[in-house]
């Protein structure tokens, strides 16, 4: 299909750690697995950040030894045994406080590539 | 935090990537899933969804490296690799770990005798704080002995002083008497050391009460004496005929503050000097020593100032040092001195004894374990070339240089690990060995010795700079190799010449450090020999010395008169089994009383050095028979004949070489001449009446000095030295020697019997233990030759499989190419010789001070040394050189 051309996930290396940003915001209301996660992304973005799986799961594992989140086995909406992910007490402030430097510097960007 | 985490996921990492693996399954089915929804096929979704997953194992090991560092991952799948490795070729692996558990366990075990000598501190808290005080009280010398009162005026300082006397005194333990070592304490002592007791308790103040006198024995008194009786508190023994009951034992390896600790049970001070077990003539006379605690931050010279100022303020007595001509009196001073390693003897300084030959020894292993390195080195590298091929393809893969030289150097810290633990049993064992029966075990308790975080530590490094050397090796190889000619199957076998040079090069090192190993354990087994056979003078066997002491005994005050001496040799003489009998101030080895005054003879000439300083040893008649002097000319001494009433003229003997240094070849019967002692300006003139062969009284090494000998005189000696010769074959002789000198004069102290042949042997311990030890790390050079000959040849004779199986196609005889490979095998050997001999040499002049009779220089050792490397190597080939010969030229031909 055509539309906006999907960029992968690693096009956002210029802000490193985006992704795991990204990775919390999605969590914040409920417990996603991976593909879920991905999905997730995607709709929210219309098809923009097609997030590449092999980015994905690496992502995950740091968040997971990071302590921001947590993982338990549950089954899918098809009867599969799938790993859920959750954020933990941790993961939550750690959003908090991203989220919050993270739009600091989009404004900055904004703002240099407006008025520069 | 996150290293928990990790190590949380470490433990369980198997079950996790299972994990990982399902859900990356799952994900992609959802994905296929979806991406059929938007009708694609099923195939093709498939794919797609593969496409998008991108390269799954890069994947999974991305997310493995999130938990672990890329490179710590490496590492542990390159050491459960070359683990595998070294199992499927046990062979090898065995050769490498016993070659170097051997190098390994050699270093450990000498090292482990060093630090126990030299290095370890005494095994008391903060040992490092313990000084003595000592006076210095004259050009040449300390004293280390005060009075109680100048303690006690020197204590209540910032530096804790304590005092304590050490004396040997018989003790009775249910009947059995010994002489044994008694330190007696005052009471700050044990608080000052800091130890507590491992049984019962340690001596506290209100033991000082004389009524009820209490012991505390030493650990090794116990197990020794005691059997390390459990119920021993409260057990009563005598100290000089005085009970004592036993209240506590001290902690294991401690025995006193003395190098080396030999305390057998501990007193309080007052206690001993009330029952007489320590002397103390008069209130001010110095006898006990002090042993002080500085305080931790303080340096020695810091606490030498303090203290010295002290101790000048309250006791100098104003005494000044004797100064040597020509220099300015100076007042006596006190300085201090760090005994944190304990106090060593004043006479005898054992360490320095043995630090030489030890640090001889060391050099010797250090020397023997690069020999194992080599060896270990070469089989790597026999074995790397092997498996070339193999490596080749990794690089091929994308593997870095980098990587495979880890992979190797992880293989060979693994066999060096491997060698260390096999080394730790080598060296506990071998420290054993060498302890049993020699000084060396006396001064150092092995037990404790073996596994003190010091010798682990050691150990460790050892090992890993092992590795590190005989891992370079075949690593350097690989990064200098072109390994892409490896790949192509001609490569595979064939016979580069340039690769055969490094391993048979260092082959050729191993020959020459073994050539210097094995000849200087010829050196040093020739020494001992010579030692062993070497003209004394005097005949050794079936002679016992016995110690007769009147001091601290009823005879003190008369001390050994000539009527007693007459007596107890007359009756010895008449023994059952006694040849003959005498008494002497001084005995060969055993030693005595030595003596020595200034010879001069009449009309004031002396010898052209100098007034000489002359040995001189008061004896009885028949001395010099009992000890198989011969009497050259004139006659036995004869104290009845001796001190003629007017004058101050006596008779004696003098031996062959006073003869010469005196008298140059003149007839010195009948000559005079005076002996003047120190400062003391009367004299007596001695007439030779005799002239007895030389004989050695020191030590086997000594060369023998000019001496004379006085009649035993009354009221000069405490204590002298009985020697009987005894026929062979009579054990009891000994005892009935020592009963009968007690039925003479009960109550005198009697020590022996000794005999002098073991007293003689004893003497020469640091020999014995050189020799043996040398001899053991030659044995372990050759062996170490032997594999590495052996490995060397049997790689040649592989790569030229080929070439030998032309060699037989074309007709050459089996003969023929078992020449040939001794011929390649030779010019190794004959490399290492040419390289060894002169180091060898060195390595001879450096020990040349150990050495007696023999000189580095000596060919016969060398060419013994040489010859017993050439038949190793030579017995080392013939396997190879068999399999040589068994190549069967159709086939090599063949699989060309």
């Amino acid at each position: 299909m055509g539309g906006p051309i999907s960029r992968s996930v690693d096009s956002l290396a210029i802000l490193p750690g985006t992704l795991d940003l990204l990775i919390l915001r999605a969590l914040r209301h409920r417990r996603l697995h991976g593909y879920g996660i991905a999905q997730r992304l995607r709709e929210v973005s219309h098809d923009v950040l097609q997030v590449g799986e092999s980015s994905l799961y690496p992502a995950l594992q740091r968040l997971l030894l990071d302590g921001y989140v947590r993982a338990e086995w549950g089954v899918s909406e098809n009867n599969r045994r799938a790993r859920y992910y959750a954020l933990t007490p941790g993961g939550r402030k750690q959003l908090g406080a991203e989220s919050e430097s993270l739009e600091r510097m989009l404004a900055a960007i904004q703002a240099v590539l407006r008025y520069a | 935090m996150r290293w928990l985490n990790r190590i949380a996921y470490w433990l369980r990492f198997a079950r996790h990537q299972k994990e990982l693996q399902e859900e990356l399954a799952l994900h992609r089915d959802l994905v296929a899933a979806d991406a059929e929804r938007r009708r694609l096929n099923p195939t093709d979704a498939r794919n797609a969804a593969r496409r998008i997953m991108g390269n799954e194992t890069l994947m999974r090991e991305d997310a493995r490296a999130v938990w672990l560092p890329m490179r710590l991952d490496n590492v542990l799948q390159d050491a459960r690799y070359t683990w595998r490795g070294l199992r499927r070729s046990p062979g090898f692996a065995l050769v490498a770990v016993i070659s170097l558990a051997l190098g390994i366990g050699a270093n450990t075990a000498i090292f482990s005798l060093i630090d126990g000598l030299l290095l370890a501190r005494l095994p008391v808290p903060f040992a490092k704080e313990l000084i003595q005080p000592e006076r210095v009280v004259g050009v040449r010398g300390v004293d280390p002995r005060f009075s109680r009162a100048e303690l006690r005026a020197m204590q209540g300082g910032p530096i804790s002083l304590a005092m304590f006397a050490s004396a040997a005194a018989s003790v009775d333990i249910d009947g059995v008497a010994a002489t044994l070592s008694v330190d007696a304490v005052d009471e700050g002592y044990f608080g000052l050391i800091g130890i507590g007791a491992q049984l019962g308790r340690i001596l506290s103040p209100r033991d000082n009460v004389e009524a009820n006198p209490v012991v505390v024995i030493t650990d090794r008194f116990w197990r020794a004496r005691l059997n390390a009786d459990p119920g021993v508190l409260g057990r009563v023994i005598k100290i000089r005929s005085q009970p004592f009951t036993v209240i506590g034992v001290t902690p294991r390896g401690f025995a006193g503050v003395r190098f080396p600790a030999m305390a057998d049970v501990m007193i309080p001070l007052r206690t001993a000097l009330a029952h007489g077990i320590v002397r103390e003539p008069r209130a001010d006379a110095p006898v006990v020593e002090i042993v002080g605690r500085r305080p931790a931050a303080w340096t020695l010279a810091q606490t030498q100032t303090t203290l010295a100022l002290t101790w000048t303020r309250c006791c100098a007595t104003g005494e000044h040092i004797r100064p040597p001509r020509g220099q300015v009196m100076s007042p006596a001073t006190l300085s201090v001195v760090d005994v944190s390693r304990g106090i060593p003897q004043l006479k005898v300084d054992l360490r320095g004894r043995y630090t030489r030959i030890l640090m001889a020894l060391m050099a010797g292993v250090a020397i023997l374990l690069l020999a194992a390195c080599v060896n270990v080195g070469s089989l790597l590298l026999a074995r790397s070339s092997a498996r070339a091929h193999e490596l080749a393809v990794r690089v091929a893969l994308g593997a870095s240089r980098a990587r495979l030289v880890t992979q190797l150097l992880i293989e060979s810290l693994q066999l060096a690990l491997l060698g260390a633990v096999g080394g730790l049993l080598v060296a506990w064992w071998g420290s054993r060995l060498l302890a049993r029966g020699d000084d060396i075990g006396d001064l150092v308790d092995v037990g404790t010795a073996s596994l003190s975080p010091t010798i682990l530590a050691f150990t460790a490094i050892v090992s890993i700079a092992a590795a590190l050397v005989f891992g370079l090796i075949p690593a350097s190889r690989v990064v200098r190799a072109d390994l892409a000619a490896t790949m192509q199957a001609v490569g595979r076998r064939s016979s580069r010449r340039s690769s055969g040079v490094l391993d048979r090069g260092l082959v050729a090192l191993q020959i020459a450090l073994a050539l210097l190993l094995v000849s200087g354990a010829s050196l040093l087994t020739q020494t001992l020999r010579n030692l062993r056979e070497t003209e004394l003078g005097f005949t050794p066997e079936r002679r016992l010395v016995f110690g007769v002491d009147t001091r601290r005994t009823a005879y003190e005050r008369q001390g050994m008169t000539v009527q007693m001496a007459d007596e107890m040799l007359r009756a010895v003489r008449a023994l059952p089994g006694v040849r003959a009998a005498g008494f002497a101030s001084y005995v060969p080895i055993l030693g005595g009383r030595s003596a020595t005054d200034n010879v001069t003879l009449p009309g004031g000439t002396t010898p052209a050095d100098g007034p000489a300083s002359t040995g001189f040893v008061a004896v009885t008649p028949s001395y010099f028979t009992s000890l198989g002097i011969p009497v050259k000319r004139g006659t036995d001494v004869d104290p009845s004949v001796a001190m003629k009433a007017a004058s101050n003229e006596r008779d004696v003997a003098v031996n062959e070489a006073f003869a010469k240094t005196f008298f140059f070849g003149r007839d010195p019967l009948g000559q005079l001449f005076h002996d003047a002692d120190d400062g003391d300006t009367t004299f007596t003139v001695d007439r030779i009446v005799g002239v007895v062969g030389d004989a050695k009284f020191v030590n086997p090494r000594q060369p023998v000095t000019p001496m004379y000998f006085v009649p035993v005189a009354d009221h000069d000696w405490p204590y002298l030295e009985l020697v009987a010769r005894v026929s062979g074959g009579d054990a009891t002789a000994g005892q009935s020697i020592v009963r009968t000198l007690a039925s003479i004069a009960p109550g005198i102290t009697v020590n022996g019997p000794s005999p002098l042949g073991a007293a003689i042997d004893g003497s020469l311990a640091r020999e014995r233990i050189s020799a043996k030890l040398a001899t053991l790390f030659g044995a372990i050079a050759l062996a170490l030759v032997a594999v590495g000959v052996y490995g060397v040849m049997l790689y040649q004779v592989t790569q030229r499989t080929r070439e030998i199986g032309i060699r037989m196609a074309l007709g050459a005889s089996g003969h023929g190419v078992v020449t040939m490979v001794l011929t390649q095998s030779l010019s190794i050997v004959g490399v290492g010789v040419l390289a060894g001999a002169p180091l060898a040499v060195v390595a001879g002049r450096a020990v040349s001070s150990q050495l007696y009779g023999v000189s580095p220089y000596d060919v016969p050792a060398l060419l013994a040394a040489i010859s017993a490397l050439v038949a190793v190597a030579i017995a080392s080939t013939l396997l190879p050189a068999r399999r040589a010969v068994t190549v069967d030229p159709l086939i090599t031909l063949r699989s060309e």
